[in-house]
């Protein structure tokens, strides 16, 4: 069936071959030489900057021509059009007047290039003018306004600057309307502003006072509060700590007394010593490393030899553990569940159904497939999935037999299949029945 | 290698080895546009801008690929590109067998005459209702049935050339054959019925 359609094809494409004359595959390569020819020049004259006029068409046009090819002829005539037209825009001058440039450039450009016309700036007739004399007299009478006004405006600066040295602090308050005023006035400027400055200076002069005042209020108050130093040594871990209760009890601020009970205390056992310790840094919940810390600090460096060696916590935690109670590990293998883990999911060698595992399985139950002929002759499509342990996921009937009597009877029959268990994922495949009788 | 040499020089400029190339490939290159496109005109314009195109390419060309499945790919694309831009091969047999026969516009140029009456008689039959029937098949299902069938080139050479896997040659070509014994028995119960 398919090889009639192969056959008529391969014959209507050898109709169409033997069209092809024998002259047609000589001129090719060379028509193929000029369109490459051509195109080159193309890209050669679009990459210029077109300055000079494209090489002639070449000389692969003239064989074209010789050739007497249509193409060839529409080719070269477009090509030397472009040229020409490339060419004319590069070389030839610009030919356009000056106005006809303005005309073509941007508005902007005009509106600088181009300024109003002359009447906005022209000068006033003379004879409008006004006289020297006339304007010398209206220049005196000027200067003798602005000078009366400049000595109203000096009384009035002398008044308000009275009117601040008696009430220095209402001035401070009142600063900024002050020199809005003095702003205003434009009169006296150098002593307002002398004035404002001594005012701004005493305002924030005041600040600073308060200020100081209150931290010296809060440190004094926050020194009260906080617990006695014990010794040099033990300022960077105790600061912070509340003293024990028996230390504290003397209310005694003198350093000397709280460095003598300072030995007194090292030689105490180091659990009371450390509590206050255990309390403020609860990361550290075992006792034992408290009393290795304290012993430290306050004995410090070589010379302190403590009653027991010092091993760091996690390692003393560690061999503490190894010594006493069995590893978490030792605990797993003594409970076997490394071993059951190993047991539990034997290995397969299979890792996925071979075409002889499938056939097999397919074959096993093709008996049952075949069994639901119900009369109507046809293959029965199956498509299925299958469990790495061989049993059938999912079975799908398509073809003619889908949603049909036949069809849920074939996939019933089909997922009944087994197949070998694998390692790995599931597996889909297709495969089919023909049933008939 | 002549081929390798040729490519070589083709690969640093030189033209005249690229000439030869063409001229060892052109025949196969033209078939192949004419098979797809189904007209001559068509098959000359993309066999030469196919050659043009691999000159092009040639410098990119590594040499992993055989050169006449990379230049049959480039054709192939070629023709594609041409049949989807214009529906070219779609308009194959409204355009009459006396235009298949021109190249360029110009069967003289070929030393073409007008068919004779009886390759038009011929044309009129079996082989204009089997180039229909390709005609109207999608532009992958026809290119792969003729690479197939007409061309007869393996499914991997095809799947090397299309870039597709081969199952999907095989699918392809399958469809395509569907396709067109459905197409061709239609249009004999036609004729048999305007009989």
């Amino acid at each position: 069936m398919s090889d009639d359609v192969d056959e008529q094809l391969r014959r209507a494409m050898k109709v169409l071959d033997d069209q092809v004359p024998s002259g047609y595959f000589e001129g090719l390569p060379q028509r193929t030489l000029a369109r490459l020819e051509d195109s080159t020049i193309m890209q050669t004259s679009s990459e210029t900057n077109r300055s000079t006029p494209p090489a002639p068409v070449s000389t692969m046009n003239q064989k074209e021509r010789d050739e007497d090819s249509g193409l060839h002829d529409i080719r070269s005539l477009a090509s030397s059009t472009k040229a020409r037209l490339s060419s004319r825009r590069s070389t030839s001058q610009p030919v356009a007047s000056e106005d006809d440039i303005l005309a073509s450039s941007s508005a902007g450009w005009k509106a600088v290039a181009l300024p109003e016309p002359a009447k906005m700036v022209s000068l006033p007739e003379l004879a409008s003018l006004p006289s020297r004399s006339e304007v010398e007299a209206a220049d005196r009478a000027a200067r003798a306004q602005l000078k009366a006004e400049l000595k109203a405006e000096k009384k009035i600066a002398v008044a308000t600057a009275t009117v601040a040295d008696e009430a220095p602090s209402a001035s401070m308050v009142d600063a900024p309307s002050i020199g809005s005023r003095i702003a205003a006035k434009k009169s006296g400027k150098g002593a307002m502003i002398a004035l404002v400055g001594v005012g701004l200076a005493a305002a924030a002069g005041a600040a600073i006072y308060f200020a100081t005042a209150s931290k010296d209020k809060t440190e004094t108050v926050a020194a009260a509060s906080r617990p006695l130093p014990k010794a040099p040594e033990l300022t960077s871990t105790t600061k912070e700590l509340p003293p024990p209760p028996a230390q504290v009890a003397p209310p005694a601020p003198e350093v000397p007394a709280v460095a003598a009970a300072v030995p007194a205390a090292a030689a105490e056992p180091a659990v009371e010593e450390t509590k206050p310790a255990a309390k403020s840094d609860r990361k550290e919940p075992k006792e034992k490393v408290h009393k290795v810390e304290i012993r430290d600090t306050v004995n410090g460096g070589a010379s302190a030899k403590p009653d027991k060696p010092v091993t760091p916590p996690k390692e003393e935690v560690k061999a503490g553990g190894g010594e006493s109670e069995p590893s978490f590990d030792d605990l797993l293998k003594e409970a076997g569940v490394s071993e059951t883990k190993a047991t539990a999911k034997p290995k397969l060698d299979k890792k996925s159904l071979s075409g002889a595992d499938i056939k097999a399985g397919m074959s096993s139950v093709a008996g049952k497939a075949q069994g639901c002929f119900a009369g109507t002759q046809g293959t029965a499509a199956v498509k299925l999935t299958v469990a790495p342990s061989g049993q059938v996921q999912k079975v799908t009937v398509t073809g003619v037999f889908a949603n049909t009597p036949v069809g849920a009877c074939v996939e019933k029959a089909v997922k009944s299949a087994t197949f070998p268990p694998w390692d790995g994922g599931p597996q889909s495949f297709a495969y089919s029945y023909l049933l008939a009788e | 290698m002549a081929e390798d040499s040729d490519l070589d020089r083709a690969r640093e400029g030189d033209r005249e080895a690229f000439g030869r190339l063409v001229q060892r490939y052109q025949r196969r290159v033209y078939a192949a546009a004419l098979h797809i496109l189904g007209n001559h005109s068509d098959a000359d314009d993309v066999a030469q801008e196919a050659f043009v195109r691999a000159y092009r390419g040639l410098k990119a060309f590594d040499g992993r690929a055989d050169f006449f499945t990379w230049l049959y790919r480039i054709t192939v694309n070629t023709a594609l590109n041409a049949m989807r831009s214009d529906k070219r091969g779609a308009a194959l047999h409204q355009r009459g067998n006396t235009e298949a026969a021109h190249v360029g516009g110009r069967p003289e140029a070929l030393g073409l005459h007008a068919p004779t009456p009886a390759t038009q008689v011929q044309h009129s039959g079996e082989v204009t209702r089997v180039l229909e029937a390709v005609a109207s098949l999608s532009a992958t299902l026809r290119v792969t049935l003729v690479l197939a069938t007409v061309e007869e080139l393996p499914h991997k050479q095809i799947a090397e050339i299309l870039e597709i896997p081969e199952g999907t040659v095989a699918w392809r070509v399958n469809e395509a054959r569907r396709l067109l014994r459905q197409k061709l028995s239609t249009d004999e119960v036609a004729a048999a019925a305007v009989k």
